[in-house]
């Protein structure tokens, strides 16, 4: 088995608010391996520190103790874009999309592109980026049509603000915005949540994509079990900053312990 | 007499959008309260005045100088005193207070280095063009043509360059900008050089016309917040809206009552705003959970 991510050790507490001396333990000794090229998916009840241990392994969570490796080198204390540009692509829970950027730009700046960020840059080098934006435009199309269907609802409104867009259509535009990005490991915090069943296959495709066409691994978060049992090779539990079960999601679901700290059976 | 009002109104509502831009750009990307924007005015002023007065230069070289140098003094504040405390994670509030700092030392520091006494460009009559009642002087004519460019490029610059795009996007979410790949630490170089040279641009164009002292940078930064709250803050075309609405009541106020009555004007309407309407003009709502 090759693994992509390697955590050991990781210990995250926070000092309470209500009692100064006491810290909250989020993560003890927390340890787990992910699997290349797999799904797996990471469950547990709210609060057991799932979203943290995302925010932890994109360097949005500062303060953690133990050890972050991403395929070979240690990314604990990295800057979240310095971890993004590894091959890390985080899809956040809610809708996050730049709203007022353009459905079309919302694509093309998932692309990343390190000398877009020297200022100026399009004017110094006009013909270079046009070129290159317009690469990154012609892409964006190829990953929308090949999700969505040639005549998808993104492509047709490119120029319109994301903001403009439902709830289910900016969830499915940051999936799409994922592909931009190359990525090797795809960090999807609660893909379905609040999206309407119609769209719930569209993200499984997406996934599917992530994953058998490119060859990508993904780690992700999610509540509906039928989704997990649909999508993940590999079951990961949480419970109090801990993985207390692990294997295939049929089994893990079905194991009295997860049967009665998750569903209270 | 009312349209001539309205147009003294304008022309100063678009210097006021310029200064009201240069601190959304900090303040929309940011979120620091970035007080020392009123010094960094005064000191633009100061540099254009030496280098045209003292030196001799042409005018077109001073601004040029004094958007060079206010742009790296600007840049130099983040670097120096913001992003340290950036890295520290201090709260807004104590950035508050660092800025504060920054501004009364640089302030005493201008006053130390040209004198506290008011100074103006020249002593020459504008040329007047008039229509019927209406009076505008060469230089207002002049600070309305720049104003209207400046503006417009900018917008130009935020709508269709990529770094515009980048800036929209940090402004929308930054943790997002930052999962995709980009450094937050290069977009406060841009945005504070941007700043920098805007609030040059609006201070040369106003010291130009009616002078400058080292303590006239906060009246018109306190505008400049004012416009951006009324118009919409977190949103750049606020600042026009909401700088050109400040400059023309205020003119009308000095129209019908007195100038004394301008400054009080700002306020009373930033109090309105804030009870009945605190998303301005053009802002959304928002609901603190």
């Amino acid at each position: 088995m090759e693994t992509i991510l390697n955590i050991s050790n990781l210990n995250l507490s926070f000092i309470s608010d209500r009692q100064k001396e006491e810290s909250l333990f989020l993560f003890r000794d927390l340890s787990l391996e992910i699997e290349r090229e797999k799904i797996t998916a990471l469950v547990g009840g709210n609060g057991a520190g799932k979203t943290t241990l995302f925010n932890v392994i994109s360097g949005l969570q500062r303060g953690a103790s133990g050890k972050v490796n991403f395929q070979g080198s240690e990314i604990t204390r990295l800057s979240p874009y310095k971890i993004a540009r590894l091959g890390i692509g985080r899809l956040f829970q809610g809708a996050r999309v730049f709203e007022e950027l353009s459905i079309l730009d919302n694509m093309v700046i998932g692309a990343i592109h390190h000398a877009n960020e020297i200022p100026f840059y399009n004017l110094l080098f006009y013909r270079k980026s046009m070129a290159f934006e317009k690469g990154l435009e012609e892409k964006a199309e190829a990953i929308l049509s090949e999700l969505f269907g040639s005549n998808n609802i993104f492509w047709e409104d490119r120029i319109k603000p994301a903001g403009n867009l439902s709830f289910g259509h900016q969830r499915l535009l940051a999936m799409a915005r994922l592909l931009m990005g190359n990525y090797s490991l795809y960090l999807l915090d609660e893909p379905t949540a609040g999206v309407h069943v119609q769209f719930i296959e569209q993200i499984a495709s997406a996934i599917r994509h992530m994953n058998s066409h490119s060859h990508k691994t993904v780690l992700l978060i999610e509540h509906n079990m039928h989704f997990v049992r649909q999508m993940a090779e590999y079951c990961l539990y949480m419970e109090n900053g801990k993985i207390i079960a692990k294997g295939h999601p049929n089994d893990v679901l079905a194991s009295d312990q997860v049967q009665q700290s998750y569903m209270g059976i | 007499m009312f349209l001539q009002f309205i147009i003294n109104g304008l022309i100063t509502g678009m210097l006021y959008t310029l200064a009201s831009l240069g601190y959304a750009l900090v303040y929309n990307t940011t979120r620091i309260f970035h007080l020392a924007l009123a010094v960094l005015y005064v000191v633009a002023a100061y540099i254009f005045w030496h280098v045209t007065v003292v030196c001799g230069f042409p005018m077109f070289a001073g601004i040029f100088a004094s958007v060079c140098f206010t742009a790296l003094l600007s840049l130099a504040i983040d670097r120096l005193v913001y992003f340290p405390l950036f890295k520290l994670k201090a709260s807004l509030s104590v950035v508050l207070v660092s800025s504060i700092g920054v501004f009364t030392v640089l302030t005493n520091l201008v006053a130390l280095t040209w004198g506290n006494e008011f100074k103006a460009f020249g002593s020459d009559i504008s040329r007047i063009y008039s229509s019927g009642n209406l009076i505008v002087t060469g230089k207002q004519l002049f600070q309305f043509i720049a104003s209207l460019v400046l503006i417009i490029t900018f917008f130009l610059f935020l709508n269709r360059s990529k770094t515009g795009l980048r800036i929209k996007a940090v402004r929308d979410d930054s943790e997002l900008y930052q999962v995709l790949g980009f450094s937050l630490t290069k977009m406060r170089v841009t945005v504070f050089l941007l700043s920098g040279a805007m609030i040059s641009l609006a201070s040369c164009l106003t010291a130009w016309d009616i002078g400058m002292d080292p303590y006239v940078g906060m009246p018109i930064l306190l505008n400049a917040i004012v416009a951006l709250i009324i118009g919409g803050a977190g949103r750049f075309e606020s600042c026009v809206i909401g700088g050109i609405t400040l400059g023309i009541l205020q003119a009308l106020v000095v129209w019908q009552w007195s100038a004394q009555w301008q400054e009080a004007i700002t306020f009373v309407v930033l109090i309105i705003f804030l009870f009945l309407r605190p998303q301005g003009f053009i802002g959304e709502k928002s609901r603190v959970v």
